[in-house]
């Protein structure tokens, strides 16, 4: 099944669907955010025959596959109707809107362009810029009405890449390394250490309440990181859905090299193009064309490794005629996003499907989220496009490597 | 090529010698990577990169790009290559292809570009992001 999917006319590099709101970094340097609500209007005005199904697939996603969706959808030909009109969606409609000011309320000019990452956690906005790491607080007046502060530095040198969780931001900045830090302080802003844990770093990864460091696309390094019970709701996390349970108190504590973590596995690290991590896996895109979803056993902290069993995911060719190697990863509920250079394919449910077909500047995921999970967002030149993920399992299709010289597992 | 199997000179007099464990008929190593290109395609590469003095100064070397990184370079889809300044001026310059992710280009050299039409905003995102 492929995705339903809108978009929006405007010239932006980046954009971001948090607690009920979009948020985008125009071309020209502002940052603006308008109430999702009032995007799905508009689309709702122009395509009211879809207004359930726009709602459905952009709003409240989590309906469809909560424990009351799937016992709704479970009664007689329900499911089968409502795939019936997402194939429909799907098929024949490109659901498209105009970029309108008018719509959204502008916080500030972002001091240093371009933005090359950005993550939104407790309230908070952080932009990782090419001179530095600023952090916006959504909500200072610690109400649900969101009322941006400007922008403040909290971090000098270029960030690649962002990461949040559990009271801890991680940021990425290349050869300048990896960084963390904390606004759980009595100034309640980012402390960012100033020493670094990591000599290099292009990205990370949870897995759990660690973190995968990578030096570069095809090696890492696992930090464990030792955390603590939070008893009390954290003030921080109180707009939550979903409240973090836990806190971060010691941040690398332990680490495992890659050659540690790879011992056990059937795959030999000089063969790794690519790779990410899942919570509880890591995916491998090999030079020889084949892309491998392998286990990290994590029962005893003491003992992390990769194992030995390599599940073959679909690939688009599994030929060096064609280049494949991912520009980006992300990941969403039973599969993830892999950005190309000149495409994004969703691997998902066993099947790759290509989700667009020209090039991207930035793709994001939600897997953390109760209502955005099954949401893809993608930002280029020309349009940001938002993605539903059909959320109900698929019969997989069996894959061998004869399959691979038919085009029609893949759905385009 | 010249009898001594160098390539050039170019506008700024530098040579280019095409190394053989990059060239694309190398045998597999795993701390080489090898071009796709042909050893005087190689050259213009290094020329373009040469004659717009494309320095960066981080990696003392000359970073090159071909048509916003539509062209691809290297055997694992390199899209950028490397030529290191060689220790002694009169010797030839080598090279091969990289990604941003492990040669970090200098901001400046990603600024130029971007400023020159080199590469388009969405390159110059990727190529800081080390992405490319």
């Amino acid at each position: 099944m492929k995705t339903i999917k809108f978009s929006i006319k405007v010239k932006a590099i980046d954009s971001y669907i948090y607690g009920g709101h979009l948020f985008l970094i125009l071309q020209d340097g502002r940052i603006v955010f308008t109430e999702i609500s009032k995007v799905i209007r508009k689309l709702v005005i122009e395509y009211p025959l879809f207004e359930n199904l726009i709602r459905l697939s952009f709003q409240r996603n989590d309906y469809l596959s909560n424990r009351q969706g799937l016992m709704i959808l479970g009664v007689g030909e329900l499911k089968n109707v409502l795939m019936k009109l997402w194939d429909r969606a799907t098929n024949e409609i490109e659901f498209s809107i105009d970029f309108d000011l008018d719509d959204f309320e502008v916080i500030d000019n972002i001091p240093s362009m371009p933005v090359l990452d950005m993550r939104m956690y407790a309230m908070r906005m952080y932009l990782g810029c090419k001179e530095g790491l600023y952090e916006i607080n959504l909500n200072p007046q610690d109400n649900y009405h969101i009322k941006p502060s400007k922008p403040e530095l909290c971090f000098g040198g270029k960030v690649t890449h962002l990461n949040a969780k559990s009271g801890e931001v991680v940021i990425s900045a290349n050869s300048e390394g990896l960084f963390h830090g904390s606004f759980l302080n009595n100034k309640n802003k980012l402390k960012v250490i100033e020493k670094p844990v990591a000599k290099k770093s292009i990205r990370t990864g949870w897995s759990s309440y660690d973190v995968i460091n990578y030096e570069e696309h095809n090696s890492f390094e696992y930090f464990v990181n030792e955390t603590t019970n939070i008893d009390s709701k954290p003030k921080y996390s109180k707009f939550d859905e979903q409240p973090e349970r836990r806190r971060i108190t010691e941040f690398g504590k332990e680490k495992f090299g890659m050659a540690q973590l790879m011992e056990n596995s059937n795959l030999k690290i000089e063969d790794i193009a690519y790779c990410f991590n899942s919570s509880t896996s890591g995916f491998f895109f090999t030079k020889d064309g084949q892309f491998i979803n392998i286990n990290l056993n994590k029962e005893n902290k003491q003992d992390l490794y990769f194992t030995s069993r390599n599940r073959q995911l679909p690939n688009l060719d599994n030929t060096k005629k064609h280049f494949t190697r991912p520009v980006s990863s992300s990941i969403v509920p039973k599969g993830c996003v892999i950005e190309y250079f000149e495409k994004v394919v969703l691997y998902h449910n066993g099947k790759a499907k290509i989700i667009e077909t020209s090039p991207s500047i930035n793709v994001r995921t939600y897997p953390s989220s109760i209502r955005y999970k099954n949401l893809i967002t993608i930002t280029k030149e020309q349009e940001i496009s938002i993605h539903s993920i059909y959320p109900f399992d698929e019969t997989p299709i069996k894959l061998t490597f004869d399959d691979f010289d038919f085009e029609n597992i893949f759905d385009e | 090529m010249n009898s001594d199997g160098l390539f050039g000179p170019t506008s700024e007099k530098h040579y280019y010698l095409p190394v053989t464990y990059h060239n694309k008929t190398a045998t597999v190593n795993k701390h080489k990577t090898t071009w796709v290109l042909r050893q005087n395609e190689q050259y213009e590469v290094f020329k373009v990169s040469d004659e717009n003095k494309w320095f960066c100064k981080n990696r003392n070397g000359l970073f090159s790009i071909l048509d916003n990184g539509e062209v691809v370079m290297g055997s694992n889809e390199e899209r950028l290559s490397f030529f290191p300044k060689p220790a002694n001026t009169n010797d030839p310059y080598h090279g091969y292809p990289v990604d941003s992710g492990e040669y970090e280009l200098s901001t400046e050299l990603v600024d130029k570009w971007l400023e020159e039409e080199i590469i388009d905003t969405r390159l110059h995102i990727k190529i800081l992001k080390g992405q490319i």
